[in-house]
């Protein structure tokens, strides 16, 4: 299987016929789900803290060029080094220099979503460098050869079973199906990782523009070692994570915790602001700051869509997604996934290259209730479709199917036209007869049109009309009607 | 560089479709709205209301925590930890500790005496040497139980805030597969709005790392493990005095 949006279709359909995932995924999302709504109704400020929090974050990003100035002049004051970089081939470059100068041999790694979107792994590996993911579940799915399925929890996908045969072939452990036994397996064999490693690699949560900080959470602890035990730190942001004051983390922290994983608040969070001082006995000497853009200031040029920039990557939204529900996420095709995939896809990878994601997301508003800062991810959906419909310019967009369009069109100037309404029908009631029928059904419409009778059948029209029976009865209609 | 910046900059201000700009004090003032604080004034009485929400908090993310009235009975409580705890790695024990003002006052060296093979305390020159900071890094390393101090808890979330210092190295709350945090009852802050106040006038050093209890994983089948990467056991010695 193929991992590319633009295969979202068949990998769906593949996805519905695997039961262990579809198990994994009801596992998730009925453990997650009503926990995270149940912590956000324990917040001691009560449930409009979700729209602060949004608020707060719309203006980090209505102020990005100021908050990202101010990030890099206090990181740089204190001897950090800052990149900005245009694409993820920038980004990537950024790196592989870095790690040629000081001859690094080998990375550990924190889990971070933007350098699996810029597949940073894969580069440093063509040129010889061993990359080792330290986040439990990233760690799973590298050893697999895999990508991530969940923001939070990237082997969510894999049972225990797997994980077992896989440890045992890759770590040469005992077979174990025993959760505790293979996480201190995984513990053993990273430990020596994260002593031996040159060079660490994170991303980063929230940044903070007042005190220039870059933050990262976890609960594994992972995340320390990689930015603690290496001489190099080198941390990869995409642009609109960062808030303005420090303040701000107090709302935004707690909700990303709850909406991650139900938590108060994540076991670790790290502030980093720049490299060992002269008096410090640890920490690393090298502390780089990339700062990638990929397609993020397309996004924030469009006032319609620049709200998906509030994201901070919680995953809440794909645990009440009843589309992610059955489908995981690797059918997405890209590492995000989910309503927050659906919307965000599209905007980096191309509009037409992923146009069935935002199709396969069903408006029932779960995540926009879900999402810690009340992201409105239908409404974007929506917006998304309406692109891909009409066409549009400065997305690239072209219309996802003339024929439905033109069919729309001829649809629109029928209705509103009584007699080329009723000659339609009569025309239509006569062709019904030669269209395949089962059980008085019509089985399959023809052409193009056989997509609505895939999955269902479709009920014929009456041979008698309803005007025509409510006027043999005396209730009125209209003398327009009539006319017929 | 400084052309990546700004050429990055400027697609930013395009996009924004404005010179987006802030009050130039907007950095400057100090907490925002509703932030002011009383965390400074309270008493003993309330200090030991909020030590009890601690300790509930505490129990919910699998921290332990010991109330002693003195330093040495801190000491004693670490000796106990030692004698009932087996290390996870190699055979001996060893422990390492911050170079602290509070820690100093344990008198370990005495309390621990042969229990332990090394107590190994993180304390440099002014400007530590690579030989040195190899040094230390391996004394962590080979410590089973790391002491560290804490700058504030916190008892809404169970946090422990450590900030980065000279003597006091990241690694010992860390490494170790057991952190002990020695605590002094009126470094109590009852949330993290608490906290952040304080910040503003207390600020972050280079690296400040908030703790809430001991390394933890669900990645396999959401399943609860602790242990991940970092300590198996946090224990929070609070000296009430």
């Amino acid at each position: 299987m193929e991992i590319k949006p633009q295969y979202y279709k068949q990998n769906a359909r593949q996805a519905l016929d695997d039961q262990a995932l579809l198990n994994a995924l009801s596992n998730v999302q009925a453990r997650l789900g009503p926990a995270t709504a149940k912590s956000y109704l324990e917040l001691p400020e009560g449930p409009g803290f979700r729209q602060r929090a949004h608020e707060i974050r719309m203006f980090a990003v209505n102020h990005l060029d100021v908050l990202l100035e101010r990030l890099a002049q206090k990181i740089e004051a204190r001897g950090g080094h800052v990149f900005f970089a245009r694409d993820a081939a920038q980004a990537r470059a950024y790196c592989m220099n870095v790690a040629r100068e000081n001859r690094v041999k080998m990375v550990v790694k924190g889990k971070s979503m933007v350098t699996e979107e810029i597949r940073l792994n894969n580069h440093l590996e063509n040129h010889g460098i061993e990359v080792n993911e330290t986040d439990l579940g990233e760690y799973i799915i590298q050893l697999a050869g895999e990508g991530p399925s969940h923001i939070i929890a990237p082997a969510i996908h894999k049972t225990r079973k797997e994980i077992a045969t896989l440890f045992s072939q890759k770590l040469g452990i005992p077979y174990s199906e025993d959760p505790p036994t293979l996480t201190q397996a995984a513990r053993k064999a990273l430990r020596e990782k994260f002593l031996s490693a040159d060079m660490g690699i994170s991303g980063c949560n929230l940044a903070c523009a007042e005190t220039g900080h870059i933050t990262t959470l976890s609960n594994e602890g992972n995340i320390r070692m990689s930015t603690t035990m290496p001489k190099i730190h080198m941390v990869f942001m995409g642009m609109e994570r960062i808030v303005a004051k420090l303040e701000d983390h107090d709302i935004l922290f707690r909700l990303l915790s709850r909406g991650a994983a139900a938590q108060n608040l994540a076991n670790y969070i790290s502030y980093i602001g720049g490299p060992r001082t002269a008096d410090q006995l640890d920490g690393p000497d090298q502390f780089h700051l990339v700062v990638v853009d990929n397609g993020r200031s397309k996004i924030l040029a469009d006032p319609e869509l620049r709200e998906a920039l509030c994201c901070i990557r919680c995953g809440a939204c794909l645990n009440v997604c009843p589309a992610y529900g059955k489908i995981g996420g690797h059918a997405y095709g890209y590492p995000y996934s989910g309503p927050i995939g659906a919307v965000i896809t599209p905007l980096l990878v191309g509009m037409n290259q992923a146009k069935d994601l935002s199709h396969g997301e069903p408006l029932c508003g779960a995540c926009k209730q879900a999402c810690p800062v009340d992201i409105d991810l239908p409404r974007m959906l929506l917006a998304i479709r309406n692109k891909l419909a009409e066409g549009d310019r400065f997305w690239g967009a072209v219309p996802m199917d003339p024929f439905e369009k033109l069919a729309f069109h001829a649809w629109s100037v029928i209705v509103k036209n009584p007699r080329l309404y009723d000659l339609s029908l009569r025309f239509l009631s006569i062709v019904q007869g030669i269209m395949p029928h089962h059980r008085g059904m019509i089985s399959r419409l023809p052409f193009r049109l056989h997509g609505w009778t895939q999955t269902r059948d479709l009920r014929p029209l009456a041979g008698k009309r309803f005007l025509h029976h409510a006027r043999s009865h005396g209730l009125g209609g209209s003398n327009r009607s009539r006319e017929v | 560089m400084r052309t990546h910046q700004q050429e990055f900059i400027r697609t930013v201000q395009a996009a924004l479709g404005k010179r987006s700009s802030l009050p130039p004090d907007f950095f400057d003032v100090s907490p925002s709205n509703g932030m002011e604080s009383d965390s400074h004034g309270r008493t003993i009485q309330e200090k030991t209301v909020l030590l009890e929400r601690f300790v509930q908090q505490a129990s919910a993310v699998n921290m332990g925590v010991t109330q002693v009235t003195d330093p040495a009975g801190a000491a004693l409580a670490i000796r106990e930890l030692v004698d009932t705890t087996q290390p996870e790695w190699g055979t001996e024990k060893s422990v390492a500790i911050w170079d602290h003002l509070l820690l100093n006052q344990l008198e370990l060296e005495q309390v621990l005496g042969d229990s332990v093979a090394d107590l190994f305390i993180t304390r440099g020159p002014e400007t530590p040497d690579v030989k040195t900071r190899q040094a230390v890094r391996q004394g962590i390393i080979d410590a089973y139980i790391g002491i560290t101090s804490a700058d504030f808890f916190v008892a809404q979330t169970a946090t422990l805030v450590l900030r980065d210092r000279p003597g006091q190295p990241r690694a010992v709350s860390l490494v170790p597969s057991i952190h002990v945090a020695v605590v002094e009852l009126d470094q109590i802050l009852e949330n993290l709005t608490e906290l952040y106040a304080r910040l503003k006038t207390d600020p972050l050093t280079n690296c400040m790392s908030l703790i809430s209890g001991p390394s933890k994983t669900a990645d396999i089948e959401l399943v609860m493990v602790h242990g991940a990467h970092g300590p198996r056991q946090v224990h929070v010695i609070v000296v009430t005095g």
